[in-house]
């Protein structure tokens, strides 16, 4: 919830007349686009999706916390992944969020949050395999951008100058001893004393005094003894404010059951508090709901803990662990599974540590690991984790491949080391299936694979620094026999690879990294068959006429070099990969420039997404306006894909631009974004003369408008996000079948906070799209709505014990249909109509801080009248593809805080 | 008939106008006793023995987070310190060791819409600083000897051990006022007042200018030489912790 501030009256009535549009817009919007739509094809199990409530603005050097639910009926998810960039990075770093209370969280780390934006979207992958992600569509080119504001020292932000009004005559005082001063000396020092001033006197803090909330005690950014510490702040606002609704939070713990509380002020003396930086944030409402707050402020505690404790406390330790049930029944089909975890951080002395844990039963010997489990130790100059590390060493060699073995840095700021050694892929045996005497292989096998990263390095990226990347990936030959008898069916097969990758970077950086060059070059060797082993010298120099100066079979434990390596031949470059960048971030400009080239075989088994065969450049700038409430971004890009043409087949030209406004006036009206982003794709074949390869030329026209609004109307809070997203591709290929594809996405969300401890959230969204020209036609509907209550806030139960209950209703229809296509027999016509109804309650019980349980219940009906419709012999034939089904589910989550 | 409906009008009327009348000047039933502002002001820090009395209990030691409700008394022992904030606009309040001080104040809003508290120092003997948050609302310290009313500024009071009002005004003004006048103590003045003489002002000595508000942790005596009109000198010894 973004700070409130109080309004002048002025203000205040505006305000409230935008508000009552707003509702009115809502409502009217909402019967809108509650009409037809589809998602993108049906899905036999019902919709599935991610559920989240976009984070809209961040605070620079800060962590974002992020939630979302995942909604798959008849299906486990097996990681949800929240992605996330900055402007200075070219490629996503990823954490798995971790099962919670409200289903899952994670966080992007204070580290990554930096001016002016961080883009993120979320990845599901589920147990069959499949994957949802959010936003909807195009994650990748298209996610969610965060506005991150430069870091303050106070959240709070001054109220305008307000109105004023008539003075109020001020009483004489209480005299606790009249005899000393005389009722007539009293008189005559009320006529002498001058009228006070009323304008704000600005506080040694930063804040002004006519804050709702003002600090008392610790100053902020001040230093305090341990000994000395003292939490507090009082209320001054016009309304009386409603001491049950005051809430206080020490480095985000609750710690309102511990506070002294009065409709005046809050006040929290700990016991024990540890050196260093602590944040404290108070938030409140007054007796007519309105919020108040909330307020954060940091201060420093300075020397070993608090002098109060008898014992002083040399080891810290905290963290939490939790277990989770789920019993799902899915069409009569039990689907059950459990997970169990722990997050733990300690510190003793100057050592660090933490370890972390995932456990679950969807664990399968015949599937990559879906277990986690980390430790990790060590000071700033030196770390060492054992477990699941995620290096990431360099964009171009290693970023963000999982390694399970051991991880080391060393990082004195002149001289670091990086090493990290262990397995990335386990060895999974193949499925064979044997029918009728006849054996067939259904899954390949996979090959275990090791992965080795060196990186050494000089200097530091807030300066001057140079690194080394030597990377070395090898499968196990020997860990995987593929059955090759005369009487087994298979297809295709699979092949142990060797890959070697050397590569170094330089970067300079000044005035806090606001200008930044960096230069990065790799070279590859991939051998995509080692089962045959290395070829000497002589066999290269036949094969390829390359003439190396050693023995290639001399150094097998680098590298091997065969047939199946590529490149043979290093001298044309086509392993080379290399690229600039440039941040200039002043005169409110953010400005980041590149070029790269990724040569048609290079190849990094460390990082898989990376495409190659490409070159180009980007130019993107971020123009901040008007003291940060207007942005404004202009980008460009280039790309070449496919440039090494030696396979005679055409490269293709992307050339992307877009272009978007930011308004964010006012944390008290609306705020918007705008986007508009064109995409074409064109390999400039002219099929009169070019009979092998397909033409391709298409533009991609996306727009987007968001709209996020907090306000008040019928003395209630509410929160508004508005979404429409229109994407156009249009295929200027002229065939029999269109590539031309329309999709329009509407949503809108709407939660309100009553002035009960209830609050609702509904939501509406709306997909409608038109493939190949009208040729398919899908549309979907979705409603929700959801009841969250807070049985805490009403202070009427055992202090310490926090309770919540929640009810929601959601209701899915599709419906469309394709005209006959050459994948179906001929007058086949495929219809999509399903609808699904969802039940959703439960509730979650706090003890203490410490304990947490929920229990969650979804029912589900899904029914499906989709399918084909055929005609056989005149006679028309309807053929249902999807069954319908009912889906329930229980879930039972407790955590323990420590 | 008419008579006596005219007569009744006429009574009616007399007895809506009399209790109007009444209710008008009616004076109050005696209230009970008004329930004191509560959390006008916090305990920062203490050291050594701090006690307060509310509502004319006992006393009680207090330390830091305490919170203070007007009329509450305030008494330090030897070496002891007490360091006070109010709650609508942060002035600072220190008590010197062996002082006794009532807190009081009033809750009003002001024209801007903001709380503030009208604030009353009652010092019966001792010393204490204060520093003032400017343009907000009324300060005010009363002794026996004088009232001094401030006005969003930094200076030591004390009343020495022949009730003599001291303002040692470190910045802003404070206005010095007994039945016999009343006088600007502006920065780098001194001001005094006693029962018998309209206040006074006069530059302050070096010697005069204590220190021991931001000295909260060493221990030291200094000394503070007074001047009256007739020239008489008297030193004030004043030990500081």
């Amino acid at each position: 919830m973004r700070p409130k501030i109080l309004h002048s009256s002025a203000v205040k009535r505006g305000s409230e007349r935008f508000g009552w549009f707003i509702t009115c817009m809502i409502l009217a919007l909402s019967l809108l686009i509650t009409t037809e739509v589809l998602p993108q094809g049906g899905f036999p199990a019902g919709n599935q999706q991610i559920e989240h409530f976009p984070a809209t603005s961040g605070i620079d050097g800060k962590p974002i916390s992020i939630e979302a639910r995942v909604l798959a009926p008849g299906r486990a998810v097996v990681y949800l992944r929240l992605y996330f960039k900055s402007n200075r990075d070219q490629a996503f770093k990823f954490v798995d969020m971790r099962p919670a209370a409200a289903g899952y969280v994670g966080q992007i780390p204070a580290g990554a949050v930096r001016i002016p934006v961080i883009q993120y979207f979320l990845i599901a992958l589920l147990s069959d395999r499949s994957v949802i992600n959010y936003p909807m569509r195009n994650p990748y080119g298209q996610p969610i951008e965060v506005l991150i504001r430069e870091n303050t020292e106070s959240s709070i932000e001054t109220r305008p100058t307000p109105v004023p009004q008539a003075p109020q005559k001020t009483s004489t005082p209480e005299n606790k001893n009249p005899r000393e001063v005389s009722p007539q000396l009293l008189d005559k020092i009320e006529k002498l004393e001058r009228p006070v001033a009323e304008e704000a006197a600005p506080a040694s803090s930063g804040e002004t005094l006519l804050a709702p909330i003002l600090v008392l005690s610790p100053e902020p950014l001040s230093a305090v003894a341990p000994s000395e510490v003292i939490i507090a702040a009082s209320f001054m606002t016009e309304n009386v404010v409603d001491s049950s609704s005051i809430k206080i939070l020490l480095d985000g713990r609750n710690v309102t059951g511990k506070a002294e509380i009065s409709s005046a002020m809050v006040s929290f003396t700990p016991t024990q508090i540890e050196a260093g930086e602590h944040t404290v944030t108070i938030s409140a409402r007054d007796q007519s709901g309105a919020f108040i707050g909330p307020l954060d402020w940091r201060f420093q505690v300075a020397g070993s803990s608090s002098k109060a404790d008898d014992e002083p406390s040399k080891n810290r330790v905290s963290g939490l662990a939790y277990a989770e049930m789920r019993r799902e029944k899915f069409n009569g089909v039990n689907l059950n599974n459990n997970n169990i975890g722990a997050d733990l951080s300690g510190k003793t002395g100057p050592l660090q540590y933490s370890a972390s844990a995932y456990f679950t039963s969807l664990e399968d010997a015949a599937l990559q690991p879906r277990n986690r489990f980390v430790i990790s130790a060590g000071f700033p100059w030196l770390n060492v984790t054992l477990g699941d590390a995620t290096p990431y060493y360099d964009e171009l060699i290693l970023y963000g491949r999982r390694v399970r073995g051991i991880q080391a840095s060393l990082y004195t700021g002149w001289i670091n080391f990086d090493v990290v050694t262990g397995e990335t892929v386990r060895q999974v045996d193949p499925l064979y299936v044997t029918v009728a005497g006849q054996t067939t292989r259904q899954r390949f096998g996979t090959f275990k694979q090791t992965l080795l990263g060196l990186r050494p390095s000089f200097g530091s990226r807030n300066g001057f620094h140079w690194g080394f990347t030597l990377l070395k990936v090898r499968d196990d030959k020997s860990s995987l026999s593929i059955q090759d008898s005369s009487n087994v069916v298979q297809f295709g097969r699979v092949t142990p690879r060797d890959n070697l990758v050397i590569g170094t970077d330089i970067g300079l950086a000044f005035d806090r990294r606001r200008f930044e060059i960096k230069a990065s070059g790799a070279w590859s060797l991939l051998t995509n068959d080692i089962s045959p082993g290395a070829l000497s010298a002589d066999s290269l120099k036949k094969i390829s006429d390359v003439d190396l100066p050693f023995n290639p079979q001399d150094f097998t434990r680098w590298f091997i070099l065969n047939e199946s390596t590529s490149p043979l031949d290093p001298t044309g470059k086509t392993s080379l990969a290399y690229q600039l960048t440039f941040n200039f971030n002043y005169f409110n400009q953010f400005l980041t420039a590149g070029y790269k080239q990724i040569g048609s075989e290079y190849v990094s088994l460390g990082h898989s997404f990376l495409r190659n065969d490409i070159r180009g450049f980007f130019v993107n700038d971020r123009w901040r306006m008007l003291r940060n409430r207007v942005y404004l971004t202009l980008g460009l890009e280039s790309y070449n894909d496919h440039f090494n043409t030696i396979d005679q087949r055409p490269s293709t030209r992307l050339n992307t631009w877009q272009f978007g406004v930011g308004i964010f006036w006012d944390p008290n009206l609306p705020s918007f974004n705008f986007n508009f982003r064109n995409n074409n794709r064109d390999n400039n074949i002219d099929t009169t003369v070019v009979k092998n390869f397909s033409p391709e030329d298409n533009a991609t026209r996306d727009l987007s408008f968001s709209l996020n609004y907090d306000f008040n109307a019928l003395n209630l809070d509410h929160a508004v996000m508005l979404n429409l997203t229109n994407s156009d591709r249009v295929d200027n290929v002229k065939s029999a079948i269109s590539g031309s594809v329309a999709s329009n996405l509407k949503s809108i969300s709407l939660r309100t906070r009553f002035q009960m401890p209830l609050t609702s959230t509904l939501t509406f969204a709306t997909n409608d799209n038109d493939i190949a020209g009208g040729q398919s036609l899908f549309k979907y509907n979705m409603f929700s709505g959801r009841a969250d209550y807070d049985f805490s806030r009403q202070r009427t139960e055992p202090a310490g014990l926090q309770i919540r209950a929640y009810g929601a209703f959601s209701s899915v229809s599709a419906s469309g249909g394709t005209s006959p296509t050459a994948a179906l027999p001929a007058g086949a016509i495929t219809v999509i109509d399903y609808n699904q109804t969802g039940f959703q309650f439960g509730g979650a019980l706090q003890y203490n801080e410490k304990h947490e349980f929920t229990l969650d219940i979804n029912l589900l009906n899904y029914k499906d009248r989709g399918g084909v419709q055929t005609v056989v012999d005149g006679v028309p034939t309807f053929t249902s593809m999807n069954p319908s089904f009912k889906n329930s589910l229980i879930r039972a989550y407790y955590a323990f805080r420590f | 008939m008419r008579k006596l409906l005219l007569l009744f009008c006429w009574f009616a009327g007399s007895g809506l106008a009399f209790a109007a009348h009444e209710n008008h000047d009616a004076k109050p039933s005696p209230a009970a006793p008004a329930t004191p502002e509560k959390d006008i002001a916090l305990v920062l820090k203490t050291a050594g023995q701090v006690q307060i009395n509310s509502n004319n209990g006992a006393w009680q030691n207090v330390a830091r987070g305490a919170r203070l409700n007007a009329g509450a008394e305030v008494r330090t022992g030897d070496q002891a310190l007490a360091a006070i904030v109010f709650t609508d606009d942060k002035s600072l309040l220190k008590v010197r060791s062996n002082s006794k001080v009532v807190i009081n104040g009033k809750r009003e809003t002001a024209a801007s819409g903001s709380q503030r508290i009208f604030k009353t120092i009652s010092m019966e003997f001792g010393e204490l600083w204060a520093k003032v948050t400017k343009g907000n609302a009324p300060f005010r310290v009363e002794t026996p000897a004088g009232v001094a009313a401030v006005k969003g500024t930094i200076f030591y009071s004390l009343i020495d051990s022949e009730g003599k009002f001291y303002i040692i005004c470190l910045d802003g003004v404070v206005e010095l006022i007994n039945k016999l006048g009343s006088v600007l103590v502006k920065a780098g003045q001194t001001g005094t007042s006693t029962p018998e003489v309209a206040p006074e002002t006069h530059p302050s000595t070096p010697d005069e200018l204590p220190n021991w508000a931001n000295d909260s942790e060493g221990n030291g005596e200094i000394e503070i030489e007074f001047q009256n009109q007739s020239g008489q000198k008297k030193k004030l010894k004043i030990r500081y912790q």
